[in-house]
């Protein structure tokens, strides 16, 4: 108990931490301090004076600032002393002096930080009567964010916290006195990724939000705690409503997972919710045409659907798609429904088995926290996971930490001390070869035989220092990303990578970093066509009874098909029903079009009427993740729970509840294994299926959720040999194509956001120097065809991009990159032609 | 002081100005007056400059560069031209001064003529209230000034039109 | 004898009464009020139907804040507000009300509102005449409320 001292406070003795400040151990104590510029997770500054205390000093009692004082041992305060009530008193009055009197119409009012001190320790009463100063009142410093200049009372909390977390200081405090303003630079930028953070520790309604403005009063919203689904980090945040329209979302504190941040997807992406062209009833194909209908026709439609081409073709020949933007929940009776009734195995989803994903995602997020050496490969957090990303540059910029980062752009954490290797699609697995070697090499152990000799192209200085980092570091935190585990080549990309983790012995710290919010869930659910619920194989027939004997049915045997495979037998003909909940294969790649069509039964459940809906026969309305419940699992097997925040927008319902009256229409009656109507009773029977997720249940979740144990699933890691690297290019492909996720993107729940359509820049990017090559400038378009199809984009000149290679954006409306990809997957080469106007 | 007619702004006149304080932490207001010697004022460009050299954030820059009434963000006349307005001078007439710079040249206390020549500042108290009403033009201190003589001086001193 | 008495005496009494009843018939005016065909004479300080009132430039006074929401014990009210559009302003500065909708089923009348409000837009009007014969005609709207059919200028004082 060392660490633990005692402070007076009016003569109150309180247990305080050593070397905490003051408000905190007030806090303690039961005593709050007031602050402005004061907040937990910054560093205390002591620029408003409104924390003014009495302190005991050698030189007798004097006012200070409890905020950014330490507490001592056996130092007494005076918190109610009359003098330190006038500092607090005049202090108020000076703030209010100029603060403009528009609480009726300031969106912070209600909640507003000034406001209830004002109430408790004001004045009520000002010398002042004259004319406030005026600044500028409407003020949009970015297209998400409004300032008032007036009602600012320079605590300069934006203003740290874009340099502290975000490292991106765009904000400043300009001018002097009472005309002191905050603002940006003259034509500056404001444009970091978390910039809506802002607005939740602005004490004052000077930064509010710009989309969510006037459309509220806080004291008459519903608030509901839930999670982002947006990305993979499973941000917490409140999702506060209003008659059953989602108002704002901001964040909520779980210190494991994103402190307290969110980033502006999460923020400001809210309008999918209430977007007037989401589906509103049932259609089903009639005449060729797709006309509303009832739900219970809908459904008797799909059941005879899929009766038909089961009894005509084989349990085999029907397919599901689920999604890994989907709740566990949905995802698990997609399952359940496809094995356990249709008898078919043929379930997957976008990031299902083509990608190979670690089994358990991340070790943790909280790791970066005091990891010693960040290793990024083909992951970008700046663009897939901003809060991360903001975590890595604190790392970097406070504690020195290195990164090494592994990625064919120069992504915007390469601007932090540590190494950047650039690989071409296709020399991945030469790159880590050589970096594998250079760790062994540090470490002091063999070089086996079959890793390719030393004169590589990679036999560079950085090289070698990046593996001796690795073998070096105590706690390194290393992820890869999905563009090292999906497509042509990845299985020895992968495997290369995981050697060089091995080679430096840290391979139980390599962890793989989901894009996608439930991507880890819906695997550990089972929506696999080889693995059961809980990640075991097929072929495990204790597994395979324990499911059995839980859904009281046969499973079929014979792995079914993945995603392409599902595709390509559609295209030959095999496969003539599917299931696809919540995916839009037709929006990523328009030539999938063909197959669908070929498809006898198509059944589409999604919020919008997609590229792919339309092909349906049966459309049927979801209901968006704030109108139903569900779990989620992010990238560090986390489980959080996503409760419903308001009622589901006209006739549509919940995934998993669509696919419980499926399965009763299926089975003519619901049958005994299938009595969870309840999303806790789904939960609870998750639990059973899935052995990691063994002792959770829907109500101990609790606000920061649960994570399964990383150990609960072994994953062996060996150095192992693998295929050597490929150059994709050639004469008349003579550009690599590099894709990527883009945060401001065109994905559906993110493009429906009507008012921030316009954020992201879609456009496909090239090195300055390829574009005098090929004779572009910025803002032309420019044509881009592989072997097997092409797509045309503006042109966007961009120094980060290596020479050689072009970037397009996934989920690029315009131009579908995978259009392009070819017999070496995604990692291909393109001509680039200038499109004549 | 070297100053340029055209919008265009020689970068390089700063690089001499970094390499003296290359070396030394804390120098943004030195070199944020070195630089306003030499162009006069602060553009945006020589401060997005700047902070990219001393490898300080622009809006700390620009922060300090409004705090401090000696640093100008715009550009200024080739001539200056300083009215007191403090008390003796007002009751003295300084705005019949104003006026008839108004008049004359379409000046207004803070602005800078089109053509560059002349810029017009109000300060309060030169501590010469015996000679109120009191101007300096380009440092230069006249007293007990008066309507036309104040405008025959800018006739005479300047090329404004 | 006393039977006798007790006739005299009452007599005298319903005389004497009925004196009153033939003096006040002659001497003063009915106090009924033939209402409908009358109207009802009403104090200042009625609290009546509610009302909207504008600026005399035909801005609205509303500005939106839900004040008058949060204060009213019954819910009876709903506001949305929104921003104004700096070209067709419909209020003074940036905010007005884009819903504004009172249910007369639900108000109790108690003038909450107008202590709330900090623009003095909503008031409580002289019309007392609220039957009606469908339960929706009950819900004023913003247009019913900003234009009443009799407009009422008076602010009360203790407002």
């Amino acid at each position: 108990m060392s660490d633990w001292i005692t402070i007076t406070i009016d003569g109150k003795e309180i247990k305080a931490k050593k070397g905490e400040l003051l408000t905190a151990a007030a806090k303690r104590g039961g005593i709050e301090i007031p602050v402005f510029c004061s907040h937990p997770k910054l560093d205390p500054l002591g620029a408003c004076r409104m924390c003014l205390v009495e302190a005991e000093t050698r030189r007798g009692k004097a006012l200070i600032t409890a905020c950014t004082t330490p507490v001592n041992d056996g130092a007494v305060y005076y918190y109610n002393s009359e003098r330190a009530r006038d500092a607090r008193q005049g202090t108020l009055e000076l703030i209010l002096i100029n603060h403009p009197l528009d609480c009726p119409i300031c969106d912070k009012g209600g909640e507003c930080p000034l406001q209830d001190q004002t109430l408790e320790h004001g004045p009520g009463h000002s010398h002042f009567w004259e004319e406030k100063t005026h600044k500028t009142k409407h003020y949009p410093l970015s297209d998400l964010i409004m300032l008032d200049q007036e009602r600012c009372i320079v605590c300069w909390r934006c203003i740290r916290y874009l340099q502290e977390w975000e490292d991106k200081p765009q904000l400043g405090l300009f001018h002097r006195g009472g005309e002191t303003v905050i603002d940006k630079f003259p034509a500056g930028k404001f444009d970091a990724a978390t910039s809506g953070s802002v607005i939740d520790i602005c004490p004052v309604g000077a930064l509010t939000n710009r989309l969510s403005r006037f459309s509220y009063r806080p004291w008459e919203l519903d608030k509901t705690d839930s999670i982002c689904t947006h990305c993979g980090q499973g941000c917490n945040l409140r999702i506060d409503s209003r008659s059953h329209r989602v108002r704002r979302n901001v964040a909520r504190e779980n210190p494991a997972v994103n402190d307290e941040w969110i980033c502006d997807k999460g923020r400001f992406a809210t309008g999918f919710s209430y977007h007037p062209e989401r589906l509103q009833q049932p259609l089903a194909r009639m005449n060729g045409k797709l006309e509303p209908v009832s739900w219970q026709e809908a459904i008797q439609q799909i059941v005879a659907g899929l009766q038909n081409v089961s009894k005509e073709h084989g349990p085999e020949a029907v397919g599901a798609l689920g999604s890994a933007k989907l709740s566990n929940e949905a995802n698990y009776l997609l399952g359940k429904f496809m094995r356990g009734m249709v008898g078919s195995n043929n379930v997957d989803y976008r990031e299902g088995s083509a990608v190979l994903a670690d089994p358990r995602g991340l070790p943790a997020l909280g790791d970066v926290h005091d990891a010693d050496l960040i290793v990024l490969m083909g992951a970008d957090p700046s663009e897939e996971m901003p809060v991360l990303a903001n975590f890595i540059k604190r790392a970097a910029k406070r504690r020195g930490v290195k990164l090494i980062i592994v990625h064919p752009r120069r992504i915007e954490l390469s601007r932090y001390p540590g190494i950047h290797l650039a690989p071409m699609p296709g020399q991945e697995v030469d790159l880590f070869d050589a970096l594998t070697r250079a760790s062994l090499q540090a470490g002091g152990e063999a070089i086996p035989g079959w890793l390719p000799a030393e004169d590589g192209a990679w036999n560079t200085e950085d090289v070698r220092a990046a593996g001796q980092w690795l073998a070096q570091a105590q706690k390194p935190f290393i992820v890869y990303g999905a563009d090292y585990a999906w497509g042509f080549g990845a299985r020895d990309i992968v495997t290369a990578l995981s050697n060089w983790a091995v080679a430096a012995g840290h391979d139980d710290r390599l962890g793989f970093l989901h894009a996608q919010a439930n991507a880890q869930g819906a695997g550990d659910v089972g929506l696999l066509p080889n693995q059961l619920p809980g990640r075991r194989p097929l072929s495990d027939d204790e597994a395979r009874s324990a499911i059995e004997a839980l859904w009281q049915t046969r499973l079929p045997r014979q792995p079914g098909l993945g995603y392409g495979g599902m595709m390509a037998a559609a295209a030959s003909g095999h496969l003539k029903a599917m299931i696809i909940m919540g995916a839009d294969p037709v929006g990523e790649k328009p030539s999938d079009a063909a197959a669908l069509d070929k498809l006898e039964f198509l059944v589409v459940q999604d919020l919008f009427l997609t590229e792919t809906a339309i092909r349906a026969d049966v459309v049927l309305p979801a209901a968006s993740y704030v109108e139903s419940e569900g779990s989620f699992t992010n990238t560090e097997r986390r489980l959080q729970r996503a409760p419903r925040a308001v009622k589901p927008m006209a006739k549509s319902v919940p995934d998993w509840a669509i696919l419980m009256h499926l399965a009763q229409a299926y089975w003519g009656e619901l049958p005994a294994s299938w009595q969870t109507l309840t999303i806790a009773a789904v939960f609870a029977e998750i639990t059973r299926a899935v052995p990691q997720y063994a002792g959770m249940s829907w109500e101990n979740m609790g606000a920061e959720g649960r994570q399964w144990q990383r150990s609960a699933l072994e994953v062996g890691r060996e150095l192992r040999s693998h295929d050597p690297g490929f150059d994709p290019t050639d004469r008349k492909y003579p550009f690599h194509l590099i894709i990527g996720n883009q945060l401001w993107d065109q994905g559906t729940t993110f493009a429906a956001t009507t008012e921030m359509a316009h954020l992201g820049v879609m456009a496909a990017r090239l090195h300055p120097s390829d574009a005098v090559r090929l004779q572009v400038t910025a803002g032309d378009r420019i044509r881009m065809h592989s072997g097997t199809g092409e797509i045309t984009a503006p042109v966007v000149l961009d120094d980060s991009i290596s020479p050689n290679s072009v970037f397009v954006p996934f989920s690029f409306l315009q131009a579908p990159v995978g259009e392009l990809f070819d017999r070496f997957g995604q990692r291909t080469a393109v001509a680039i032609s200038k499109v004549s106007n | 002081m070297t100053q340029d007619n055209h919008n265009e702004i020689d970068l390089s006149l700063m690089d001499e100005i970094f390499t003296q304080y290359r070396h030394q932490a804390g120098a943004l207001i030195p070199v944020l007056q070195k630089a306003q010697e030499t162009y006069g004022y602060l553009p945006p460009d020589v401060l997005q400059l700047i902070a990219r050299q001393l490898k300080i954030p622009l809006s700390k820059v620009y922060g300090v560069a409004t705090f401090y009434a000696q640093f100008y963000l715009e550009r200024r006349g080739r001539h200056i031209l300083r009215l007191c307005d403090g008390t003796a001078c007002h009751v003295k007439g300084t705005p019949i001064l104003l006026t008839s710079l108004e008049d004359h040249f379409h000046l207004q206390p803070g602005e800078t003529s089109e053509d560059n020549e002349l810029t017009v500042e109000i300060v309060y108290c030169l501590g010469s209230c015996a000679l109120a009403p009191v101007a300096v033009f380009d440092g230069k201190v006249m007293g007990r000034m008066k309507q036309n003589v104040l405008l025959n001086t800018i006739k005479k001193k300047t090329d404004i039109n | 004898m006393s039977g006798l008495k007790d006739i005299v005496d009452g007599t005298r009494e319903i005389a004497l009464a009925m004196g009153v009843t033939l003096k006040t018939l002659i001497t003063e005016a009915p106090v009924t009020v033939e209402y409908p065909d009358e109207p009802m004479a009403i104090y200042p300080r009625f609290r009546g139907r509610h009302e909207l009132r504008r600026y005399e430039n035909g801005m609205e006074r509303c500005i939106g804040c839900c004040l008058c929401e949060a204060a009213c014990p019954t819910g009876a009210i709903y506001v949305e507000a929104e921003e104004n559009d700096p070209a067709k302003p419909l209020s003074p500065g940036e905010r007005h009300a884009r819903i504004y909708e009172i249910n007369l089923l639900r108000c109790i009348f108690c003038g909450d509102c107008e202590k709330a409000c900090p623009t003095e837009a909503i008031v409580l009007g002289h019309i007392i005449d609220l039957a009606d014969y469908d339960r929706h005609d009950f819900l004023l709207d913003k247009q019913a409320l900003l234009n009443p059919p009799t407009p009422n200028t008076i602010i009360r004082p203790d407002a």
